[in-house]
């Protein structure tokens, strides 16, 4: 059976004044044709408008009654009392505003919502279960022991495995300094260079004094560093380097960290540079849990700073990876 | 902190159904000189259309001195103060350099206006960038470097923050893109922005702060000058054309001498010596276009032999060498001016066959040979129209051309000009053909940038004298 084509508001509109316009041009034809002097003209011209007054009043007083009922539809959405109606009107505006409403409804999946607060709920509960006191204590026995025993190297690991925890996980505050986050990027390094060795190199420019003090959001930059180390320089043949670059212009403050590793092939790239354009309410939906975290790094950004903020990555297969993360130059104390 | 001139974030612009610009990032700052390498032109006119006139865009957002200036959702509809510099002129014709510079780039907002004011404000800057341009020169006047220098000094006095300049080198001599070059890094001192657009990654690295290159309409990467060499871009290239450029071929390849100019003199060549090898690659740069007008205009039978001899395999000729068969000619922009749009591909590709096919039948059988022998190699194209052809199917047909003409020598002018990395190769590759098949090849080369690959021995000339082998 053949779905009923849709009909909108806005398409009886333009209909309606298309047929207006005709019928006013042929009966000024026929009126010019027909009259018989002056007074033939004026009732002509009459007779034309009381009929132009007729036919639009029935039309738009078709059109009228169906925005009322979507009138009365939205405010009764807007006063919380329904949210699944806006998405079963009889006729909607236009195409585009069918289209957005069932787009906000669908954003709006309590299942949906439902999932992510579980997700939120458990993460508290981990982090609640590890006590970072424990943890740290623990270390601290541990890099005894090993300085005890003349094992520096093993020492040096604890001590930095340690400080990461200490940034990673205890500090609650969404937004760092830039200088914070530099010395997070360092420490991380530190132990991955335990693995590598000398095959693993962090550049990182020297920032500018305005720099330093600026705030970012807590680990933006790790994430980042992590995914240039694990996914380009750890199958790469010869010396990897992880270089780190920060400029600040008035109002914003650009971050770019890039890699001379494998790269990625095209339609990896391809398919990244597509989710990252996407909403964060998209992220959610597309059920990624925790997820990759440059898409995690780009939701959290957009989520806490607009839609023109976040990350854009090029990336050459051979040659190396490029991600460059834009926030605003943000000055204040931590929030 | 830098100051952030242009910033596109994630544009996507589509133009007729195509998508001309996907996901372009780029940023620029005050005071830099960003060079945009192109491996394909796709969306380099729509990115230059989109940075002047704000063309609306599908996505993303455009930033003009930090002010959001068009969007998916906004565009403003005024341009943007963004100079473009090419080789069509924006000057106004009928005025005068100091009209041009002080009167219409809306500086000068008074009713009664002082031109001899403007002579001294015009040498002073003059002198700071080393030009001489008098103030009351028409524009129509200027040499195209002098036009450049204009445009250049217009977009400074009007306060233009960022500058396009659009394959400055295929127009410009090689002293005046050095001059051009010095006059670029004087203003980007002092804060003017600049994008360089260019085919030619040396000509950027000698300039540019930072060298983004383009494929397909987006960005794929922005190397920093410091970083990184030449190994990265043939790298690039090969991952996104598949090739790489062939080496030169060593010169036990070349046979005996198939064409030897002695001491030829014409209206525009004095005294030129020159002799090419059989299957040999020579590439003759010159820094104006007088010795490459004359060159052409021996070998297409425009000027006639005022001194000297030409000799084709060691036999002097006395008729034009336009109607010698062993002579060819490949002109600049051959796509465009040597197809012949209403005659049918196979009519173009048998227009210089040794001996014109008069009757029908043979005609028809030739065609069908030609068909079964070349389809292979150039796909089904023969049933094409000629407006149809993209611009890689246009040049093997000429090439394919001067094949069945079997010359022993080409001469290509211009080789490289106006196009693309991609079609930079493809050419390098029709080129080869001709070499495989022992005709020798003489590319005439006008500019310093443009060195061909396959050439073998390059002469340099200067003034119409050969300055360096």
């Amino acid at each position: 059976m053949q779905e009923k084509k849709k009909q909108y508001i806005l398409d009886d509109l333009l209909r309606i004044i298309l047929a207006m316009f005709v019928l006013t041009v042929l009966f000024a034809f026929s009126c010019l044709l027909l009259s018989h002097g002056a007074r033939g003209i004026w009732l002509a011209v009459l007779a034309q408008f009381t009929l132009l007054g007729v036919l639009g009043g029935v039309f738009l007083r078709r059109c009228l009654r169906i925005v009322q009922k979507n009138e009365q539809v939205m405010q009764l959405y807007a006063a919380g009392y329904t949210i699944a109606d806006i998405c079963h009107l009889k006729c909607y505006f236009s195409r585009g505003t069918e289209m957005a409403l069932k787009k906000a409804v669908a954003l709006l999946d309590t299942g949906k919502l439902l999932s992510v607060s579980k997700r939120q709920a458990q993460y508290l509960a981990l982090q609640n279960q590890i006590n970072p006191h424990f943890l740290y204590n623990t270390l601290e026995g541990i890099r005894s022991e090993a300085v005890a025993g003349g094992l520096n190297v093993v020492a040096d690991m604890t001590e930095y495995l340690a400080k990461f925890f200490r940034y990673t996980i205890s500090k609650v505050e969404n937004l760092v300094s830039v200088t914070e986050e530099l010395e997070n990027i360092e420490t991380y390094f530190a132990i991955q260079q335990f693995r590598f060795g000398d095959r693993l190199r962090l550049e990182i420019d020297d920032p500018e004094p305005g720099i330093q003090n600026c705030q970012i959001p807590k680990l933006t930059m790790q994430p980042l560093v992590e995914n240039a180390i694990i996914h380009g320089l750890e199958r790469k043949i010869g010396i990897g380097v992880v270089s780190v670059r920060l400029t600040l212009t008035e109002k914003r403050l650009i971050v770019r960290i890039s890699d001379n590793g494998v790269g990625m092939e095209p339609e990896t790239l391809h398919q990244l540079q597509k989710e990252l354009c996407r909403t964060a309410y998209d992220y959610i939906d597309s059920g990624r849990g925790t997820g990759i975290a440059l898409l995690n790094v780009n939701n959290r950004i957009r989520l806490l700073f607009g839609e023109q903020y976040g990350i854009t990555i090029c990336s050459t297969p051979g040659l190396g990876t490029d991600v460059t993360v834009t926030l605003p130059a943000k000055h204040e104390g931590r929030a | 902190m830098k100051t952030e001139i242009l910033r596109l974030d994630n544009v996507s612009l589509q133009m007729s159904g195509i998508m001309q610009l996907e996901r372009f990032n780029l940023q620029i700052f005050s005071g830099e000189i960003m060079g945009l390498m192109a491996l394909n032109a796709h969306g380099v006119s729509s990115l230059v259309s989109l940075l002047q006139s704000n063309t609306p865009v599908h996505f993303g957002r455009v930033y003009y001195c930090e002010q959001l200036v068009n969007s998916h959702i906004y565009s403003r509809t005024t341009p943007n103060e963004i100079v473009v510099i090419e080789q069509k002129s924006h000057l106004v014709n009928g005025l005068t350099v100091g009209d041009n510079v002080f009167v219409l780039s809306g500086v000068e907002r008074r009713w009664l206006l002082h031109t001899q004011s403007f002579r001294g404000r015009l040498q002073e800057l003059e002198q700071a960038v080393g030009v001489d341009i008098p103030c009351n020169r028409q524009v129509e006047e200027l040499s195209l470097f002098e036009r450049c220098m204009v445009e250049l000094l217009k977009a400074w006095e009007s306060g233009a923050r960022l500058v396009l300049l659009w394959n400055i080198s295929h127009f410009l001599a090689g002293t005046d893109i050095g001059r051009l070059h010095y006059a670029i890094r004087h203003f980007a001192s002092r804060g003017m922005a600049f994008i360089y657009i260019s085919n030619s990654y040396e000509e950027l690295c000698g300039l540019c702060d930072r060298i983004a290159v383009m494929y397909n309409g987006s960005v794929v990467k922005v190397q920093e000058r410091v970083s990184g060499g030449s190994e990265d871009i043939h790298a690039l290239l090969q991952q996104f054309t598949g090739t790489i450029s062939s080496p030169p071929r060593s010169a036990m390849s070349r046979g005996s001498i198939c064409l030897n100019l002695s001491s030829v003199s014409t209206a525009l060549l004095k005294q030129v010596d020159l002799a090419v090898y059989s299957g040999e690659c020579l590439a003759i740069h010159t820094e104006d276009r007088r010795l490459l007008d004359g060159m052409r205009r021996l070998a297409t039978g425009q000027s006639a032999l005022l001194g000297g001899k030409v000799l084709i395999d060691g036999e002097p000729i006395h008729r034009p060498m336009a109607r010698d068969q062993r002579v060819a000619y490949i002109a600049e922009n051959p796509s465009q001016m040597m197809l012949f749009q209403d005659m049918s591909y196979l009519r173009n590709l048998t227009f210089c066959l040794p001996r014109q096919i008069d009757s029908w039948f043979r005609r028809r059988s030739i065609y069908r040979s030609l068909r079964r022998e070349l389809t292979p190699e150039l796909g089904a194209v023969f049933d094409k129209d000629i407006r149809d052809l993209n611009a890689q199917e246009k040049y093997a047909l000429i090439f394919r051309r001067v094949l069945l003409q079997q010359p022993r020598v080409v001469f290509f002018e211009q080789p490289f000009w106006g196009n693309d990395v991609l079609l930079q190769q493809h050419i390098e590759r029709q080129v080869q053909l001709l070499l495989a098949k022992k005709i020798a090849v003489v590319v005439l080369i006008v500019g310093i940038y443009d060195a061909f690959p396959l050439a073998e021995r390059t002469l340099i000339y200067k003034n119409g004298h050969l300055l360096t082998q």
